[in-house]
């Protein structure tokens, strides 16, 4: 019943939530994934929102958010019904107002849709209403939450294994949503993000000696920002515009990343499209990012992470290069192919 | 009113009220400091309720406290109202993580009058002496956090929406009217003034679309460094009712209106921040922001000239002067020439009452 378009033109709705002039990172991702595919491809972006800037690139539609949720629901199910009428694939980003009506019309139309599990919504509501501050594996096996943000996690359980693909943004978070989701593993592909565009600053942001990053909670050195020559900025538990994050970023010398298990944040992806030198605690979420690039500790042992530091800040140890997977190129072409794979299936 | 006696009446209010509420205070344990310079200099001019902002001390402990006392309808409204708000926002748990508020101590009504007693915010330094960088990064988390919330997907945006209102780009045009209309009306005489704001308003209506493109998003229309303190980089709000639905870059214009005169580097690293990290149709959006908000504070300034005696009759209409050549400034796309910022600074000290200098040192 679906087939390619002409020329292999494949007619592909972006399915979303947010939208600019939302600034949630997946509102850009939304809108630079429809200006990178329209080239080659026809896509519908179908968001919630109030006005929205058109463009000419790519046709983009949008469900009135300020009518009532259920309202809204149905309108938004009943545009999506008629666009993938005429469509070969739903690209829908990981959010329940948009998820469900996908897996709706997926049900009546039998058209692939493929989720993009960019975040985990119950996971950022709670993190963000200051719910909870565990990390993403704690938060999962908790079952003591509000009402809202229980519902919006057995709904996502409920819809994960219906789409037809789930793309998650690490093998990490693949076997979390095998886990705790039940999603089969054969419907899991993994697609690194792209890398976060660095900021402009109108200042002077050049590497300062000695100045070392830490990312990460439950840093035992936490108080001892300034230990000898090292200017030691810790980010646990601050709370900084993405701005200040990326001028940090680019002006330390080292990235320290003491994070225990696998999340949604980005940071340690962004630092890698920067080219950092990245010392982290060694996990496998850690060294899937990293890769070759990278150091690992056991950050346990701290004489052996601070010996570790001077190292790398003497330049004793070189930064590797490897492949940068955080890039549109490579992103787009294992998107294509996972929209390919999931419209012949 | 003669010219001088509101500036007497002002000071018998802030002398009969402080006499009042002296022993009741003591009664609840609290004291006032000798030294009252909230109350001082230009205040006279700007009141329009009775409404006082003093700083005290818990006995106790002698912690520093701000003791805000209203004793008319007005007054006390807004107390109350500023207390409402207050609340919504921390039940709503509105940017918790970089918003904090000010501890309350102390809410009650005694013999007509409403008193509300919060922690005082010692901070290591004034917003203004800090780095050049920190004070970008404080702001931009400040107005970054405020794009976070919009008035149909926020889950409490109702509840928002009832105390703090919803502005489109009707209100602003039928707003900025208003202070054209006040303005051109205390100045007849002035064709420059009068023709600046004819442009201004024709801008703003051209590009009516450019507002609704980025409302509905929460924004404290009176963002600027004496409405907050910072302490340990926290951000504690001292103004909390000055939020509204409405375009988002509205925080964002007068807070750099703010800084072309108290930090110019400042203004323009905000500027293009936006510039270099946004969309075009928000620098649009910004700068049809940064006219409305212009409006507003000449037609502030323009009220109080009646009201205001001797130098700063002179004073406040040289800061409409210098507001409208700001104004000017951003309807040509330029920035405004340093010069006539230092001259406007020079001006105004030589005209400011040693009482309103003091009062102004560690205001920013």
């Amino acid at each position: 019943m679906f087939y390619l378009g002409h020329d292999n033109i494949m007619k592909i709705i972006i399915a979303t939530s947010l939208y600019p002039p939302e600034i949630d990172r997946v509102a850009f991702y939304c809108k630079s994934l429809a200006k990178h595919l329209s080239p080659k491809d026809q896509v519908a972006v179908l968001t919630y929102a109030g006005p929205v800037e058109k463009t000419s690139d790519f046709d983009l539609d949008a469900v009135n958010k300020h009518w009532p949720l259920l309202f809204r629901l149905l309108a938004y199910t009943y545009r999506l019904y008629f666009l993938a009428k005429k469509a070969d694939i739903i690209y829908a980003q990981n959010s329940v107002a948009v998820t469900l009506p996908a897996i709706i019309v997926k049900s009546l139309l039998k058209i692939p849709v493929v989720i993009n599990f960019s975040e985990d919504e119950a996971y950022k509501r709670a993190t963000y209403l200051g719910i909870t501050d565990k990390s993403l594996p704690e938060f999962l096996l908790n079952n003591k939450l509000d009402k809202q943000t229980k519902r919006i996690k057995n709904l996502q359980a409920w819809i994960l294994p219906r789409a037809t693909r789930i793309v998650a943004p690490s093998q990490a978070l693949q076997s979390l949503l095998e886990k705790f989701y039940k999603v089969a593993k054969q419907k899991i592909v993994v697609n690194y993000p792209v890398a976060a565009a660095p900021i402009v600053l109108a200042f002077d942001q050049s590497v300062k000696k000695n100045q070392v990053l830490v990312f990460g909670r439950d840093f035992d050195w936490v108080s001892q920002e300034t230990m000898n020559d090292l200017n030691l900025i810790v980010l646990a538990g601050k709370s900084l515009s993405k701005a200040e994050i990326s001028y940090l970023i680019n002006t330390s010398a080292l990235i320290v990343y003491n994070v225990q298990s696998e999340n949604f944040d980005n940071f340690l992806i962004d630092c890698v499209g920067l080219g950092k030198n990245i010392l982290a605690h060694d996990t496998a979420y850690a060294r899937e990012i990293i890769g070759q690039s990278g150091f690992f500790a056991d950050f346990s042992n701290k004489q052996t992470v601070m010996e570790k530091i001077y190292q790398l800040l003497k330049g004793k140890v070189e930064n590797k290069d490897t492949e940068n997977k955080f890039d549109w190129e490579s992103h787009l072409n294992k998107l294509q192919n996972i929209f390919q794979a999931s419209v012949k299936k | 009113m003669p010219e001088n006696q509101l500036e007497k009446s002002w000071a018998d209010y802030c002398q009969n009220e402080i006499a009042k509420l002296k022993p009741i205070l003591h009664n609840l344990g609290f004291s006032l400091d000798e030294e009252q310079i909230h109350i001082g200099g230009e205040r006279y001019a700007f009141f329009s309720a009775k409404k006082l902002v003093l700083v005290g001390r818990q006995i106790k402990d002698n912690l520093k406290v701000i003791v805000k006392v209203g004793s008319d309808a007005k007054g006390i409204s807004e107390i109350n109202h500023e207390r409402n708000c207050r609340q919504i926002l921390e039940k709503v748990k509105f940017a918790q993580q970089v918003f904090f508020f000010p501890p309350e101590i102390l809410f009650t009504e005694k013999n007509g009058q409403t008193i509300l007693i919060t922690a005082f915010i010692e901070q290591e330094t004034t917003f203004l002496n800090r780095p050049q960088e920190e004070q970008f990064f404080l702001s931009l988390k400040g107005l970054e956090v405020q794009e976070g919330v919009q008035a149909t997907t926020y889950e409490h945006a109702q509840v928002i929406r009832k105390t703090f209102g919803l502005w489109r780009s009707d209100n602003y045009l039928r707003k900025f009217f208003e202070y054209w209309t006040d303005i051109s009306q205390a100045c007849p005489k002035q064709g420059e003034l009068a023709d600046v704001l004819a442009r201004a308003d024709k801008f703003l209506a051209k590009n009516v679309k450019s507002i609704d493109l980025y409302a509905d998003f929460l924004t404290h229309w009176d963002f600027v460094p004496h409405n907050f303190r910072v302490k340990n980089s926290n951000i504690y709000l001292l103004d909390h009712s000055s939020f509204r639905f409405g375009n988002k870059h509205e925080s964002w214009a007068r807070f750099i209106n703010f800084m072309v005169l108290y930090n110019p580097q400042l203004a323009s690293n905000l500027m293009a921040y936006i510039k270099l990290n946004r969309e075009p149709a928000e620098l649009m959006s910004l700068r049809l922001m940064r006219i409305f908000r212009l409006g507003e504070i000449m037609q502030h300034y323009i009220k109080t000239i009646p009201r205001a005696s001797a130098d700063l009759k002179i004073l406040n209409q040289e800061r409409v002067n210098f507001w409208a050549k700001v104004l000017e400034a951003v309807l040509d796309d330029k920035e405004l020439d340093p010069k006539i910022v230092e001259d406007y600074k020079k001006m105004r000290d030589s005209l400011r009452t040693p009482e309103e200098k003091k009062r102004q040192e560690k205001l920013h």
